[in-house]
């Protein structure tokens, strides 16, 4: 459960940077795992940014692939 | 989010309250209006007690009186083995309550009389989530989430106490809670995470090649360099805010002078300071635009005479008839293609008409480069036109900038001039007065050497940085060359881009917020201000400094009244609530109490419009309560109160009107 928001400005700043989107996505997410919500521990950040940067590696393969296919 | 109600169990002299806030979008202010001693201030009190723990509005006879945190009535009451409870609840919520907060003390009676008082350490908290309600295992989490304690004096202030925002040393609270409300205090952390990140990533990046531990070798060594840059930086700005603190307080004290002739050299003094500044700007931007005219100017220049002869060898093939061209290569080639010439003749191969066509394809082809020519003496003309107006442009550039620094001067030899007629003043009238003289300009002296050592460190700094991009860019292109460290290499690419985005996102965020704080304080504080010829603009520079500036340009923070402080201080807040992307309720105690008649009720009449999405209470006394301001507010009030506090019984009576 969280309630505030992280500042749309930033939001849009990233939204706005041209950058892949896997990139996008990870700092994306990073930054609400570091806005964080109350019902979890206090993260121990590096397992999770390891988890997030795996997750996002994979993405870019799925979005390789699939622009490959369409070719 | 909202407030939706508070409640108060003797807490202070709030025996038994309720207090529901409007949660209405469009009535969006609530009132509780009461006399001095009512319990106004209290209910701020409960608030950030129930919330942080911290009573932050206690008045100073309470404090001094050291007055329990439970009503005083119920204290003396009690009688030993009783007990009793303190208790604040606040429930929040957007349309329906979300989160109730709650905070408890017990009171005990010993044996002997003695009333001992134990503070709940946490809050307790319950959520709403899918129709039922729960308490939170984390109670402090999950405040930090709704009502941030850090930011919080940016939504419960006594606005008489704002004055400390602009007190010395008032740069750093500035930025701290402009960094904090705006979040990009979640920018920081994030970056100093992905830091370590990147860090572990790289070191795993170590013995797979002798050119991987080379450019290891080095980002170390940049990196090195690059916080050693920051380190003197950082001095540097410290250094740079203690000498000019040192200028201001000469400026203040030449300005307060009893002696007219020093307040008028001081004041002139001032005014060349601003107009070689605002020169001084003027004379960056025209070196940026000879520099950038220098960079297009710069090749065309040098290949200038190779142009020229260019052209002049077009001319000559046009004075020989050789250009334009007659027939082009492309005609004859189509000819044959077809098979077919203009004039209807078949052209079969080995015919005579195929071989006088063949024929002058090859001397057309021959002359291919001509064609090449022909377009090209147009864009020729366009390179040889073009280049003379730049080369003017960066002419007249010069000859501006050349003009500009006379002017720079000049004026600097009048600043000097006056310098000296106040030393010579000194000198015959008032010791003091030569030495504060003797000490300004040395002072200037040291602004000026620290602003070209700030110059020089942070070009240092840009250069570094790209250092370090590339050096990054190398690692991974070597990482990856190693088909079994691909995957390493691409980590270590995802890292590195994050980091650089959100680098340049923070960046642009500290000068976009800080600009735009700016902007909407000088806004409201010029719409809010009652002396409106008087004061220019407000300045918030790189370093959070906040100044208000009149219409000649002099600083003028030291100078403004108790009631001028309070609305650049209301100002300030209203422009950070505007910008925060967080939405918090306001709660401002006394938000006009050192401001007299019109101008309160032209704060009461533009408050409403700054603060438009925002749930705002106003603790008001019945003299900031008047007539005229209820006529201004009574559109947006949701909810109404005032406040009895009857001393017999220690006990304030909440009436809602």
């Amino acid at each position: 459960m969280r309630d505030r928001q992280i500042n749309q400005m930033i939001l849009d700043k990233l939204e706005a940077k041209d950058i892949p989107m896997h990139v996008k996505g990870f700092i994306g997410e990073i930054l609400q795992h570091e806005n964080g919500g109350i019902d979890q521990e206090r993260p121990q950040y590096t397992r999770t940014y390891d988890n997030l940067l795996n997750k996002f590696m994979l993405q870019q393969d799925e979005a390789r692939i699939n622009h490959g296919e369409t070719e | 989010m909202r407030i939706h109600h508070v409640k108060l169990e003797n807490y202070r002299s709030y025996r038994d309250a309720e207090i529901k806030f409007s949660t209405s979008p469009v009535k969006n202010f609530t009132i509780i209006q009461g006399s001095n001693g009512a319990g106004k201030s209290n209910i701020l009190n409960a608030v950030t007690w129930c919330l942080y723990g911290e009573e932050r509005h206690l008045r100073t006879e309470d404090k001094n009186r050291q007055l329990p945190i439970i009503n005083e009535q119920v204290y003396h009451t009690l009688m030993p083995g009783e007990q009793a409870t303190v208790k604040v609840e606040i429930a929040l919520g957007d349309s329906e309550i979300k989160h109730v907060i709650s905070r408890q003390a017990k009171a005990f009676c010993q044996p002997g009389g003695e009333v001992t008082i134990r503070e709940d350490t946490d809050p307790q908290v319950m959520f709403l989530a899918q129709g039922n309600w729960h308490q939170s295992s984390n109670p402090i989490m999950a405040i930090k989430f709704l009502l941030p304690s850090d930011i919080s004096h940016f939504f419960f202030f006594d606005a008489e106490q704002l004055d400390e925002f602009f007190k010395e040393g008032s740069a750093k609270r500035v930025k701290k809670g402009v960094v904090d409300v705006s979040q990009i205090s979640l920018l920081h952390q994030t970056i100093s995470h992905l830091e370590v990140l990147h860090g572990n990533v790289r070191r795993a990046t170590q013995g797979i090649s002798p050119q991987t531990d080379r450019i290891n070798r080095e980002l170390g060594e940049v990196e090195e360099k690059l916080r050693g840059c920051k380190e003197a930086l950082s001095t540097l700005d410290q250094n740079q805010r203690g000498i000019q603190d040192n200028l201001d307080e000469i400026q203040q004290r030449f300005r307060a002078s009893t002696i007219e002739e020093v307040r008028r050299f001081e004041e002139s003094r001032e005014r060349l300071d601003g107009q070689i500044r605002d020169y001084e700007s003027q004379l960056d931007g025209l070196r940026e635009q000879a520099v950038a005219c220098l960079r297009e100017t710069g090749p065309l220049v040098y290949a200038f005479e190779a142009i020229k002869t260019t052209k002049k060898l077009i001319q000559e093939q046009v004075a020989l008839g050789k250009l334009p061209l007659k027939i082009r290569s492309l005609f004859f080639e189509d000819l044959l293609a077809q098979g077919r010439c203009v004039c209807g003749q078949e052209l079969a191969k080995g015919s005579d008409a195929s071989i006088q066509i063949q024929s002058h394809l090859e001397k057309a082809t021959q002359s291919d480069y001509l064609s090449e020519a022909e377009t090209g003496k147009y864009v020729v003309n366009h390179i040889l036109r073009g280049t003379s107006e730049l080369v003017e442009k960066q002419r007249n550039l010069g000859k501006e900038i050349h003009a500009l620094e006379g002017t720079i001067e000049e004026t600097k030899r009048q600043l000097r001039e006056l310098s000296e007629k106040i030393e010579k003043y000194g000198e015959i009238n008032l010791e003091e007065i030569k030495v504060l003289e003797q000490q300004h300009v040395q002072y200037q002296e040291e602004q000026r050497k620290n602003n070209q050592e700030i110059g020089r460190k942070q070009v240092e700094e840009k250069f570094l940085g790209k250092e370090l991009s590339r050096l990054n860019g190398e690692l991974e292109r070597a990482v990856k060359k190693d088909q079994k460290q691909k995957d390493l290499g691409r980590r270590l690419g995802l890292c590195t881009e994050a980091l650089q985005a959100l680098n340049e996102i923070r960046s642009e965020m500290l000068s976009e917020v800080r600009s735009k704080i700016q902007q909407k304080t000088e806004e409201y504080f010029l719409d809010l201000i009652w002396k409106k010829a008087t004061y220019k603009r407000v300045s918030i520079d790189d370093n959070f400094q906040i100044n208000v500036l009149n219409v000649r340009d002099m600083p003028s923070l030291g100078t403004l009244s108790a009631g001028e402080r309070q609305v650049l201080a209301l100002a300030f807040m209203a422009a950070l609530s505007s910008i925060s992307g967080f939405d918090a309720p306001v709660i401002i105690d006394t938000p006009t109490g050192r401001i007299s008649g019109v101008p309160r009720e032209n704060i009461a009449e533009s408050l409403p419009g700054y603060l438009a999405d925002t749930q705002v209470t106003l603790l008001m006394t019945d003299t900031e309560f008047t007539e005229p301001v209820q006529v201004r507010l009574n559109e947006r009030i949701g909810q109404e109160y005032s406040l009895n506090f009857f001393e017999d019984d220690a006990n304030t009576e909440v009436v809602q009107r």
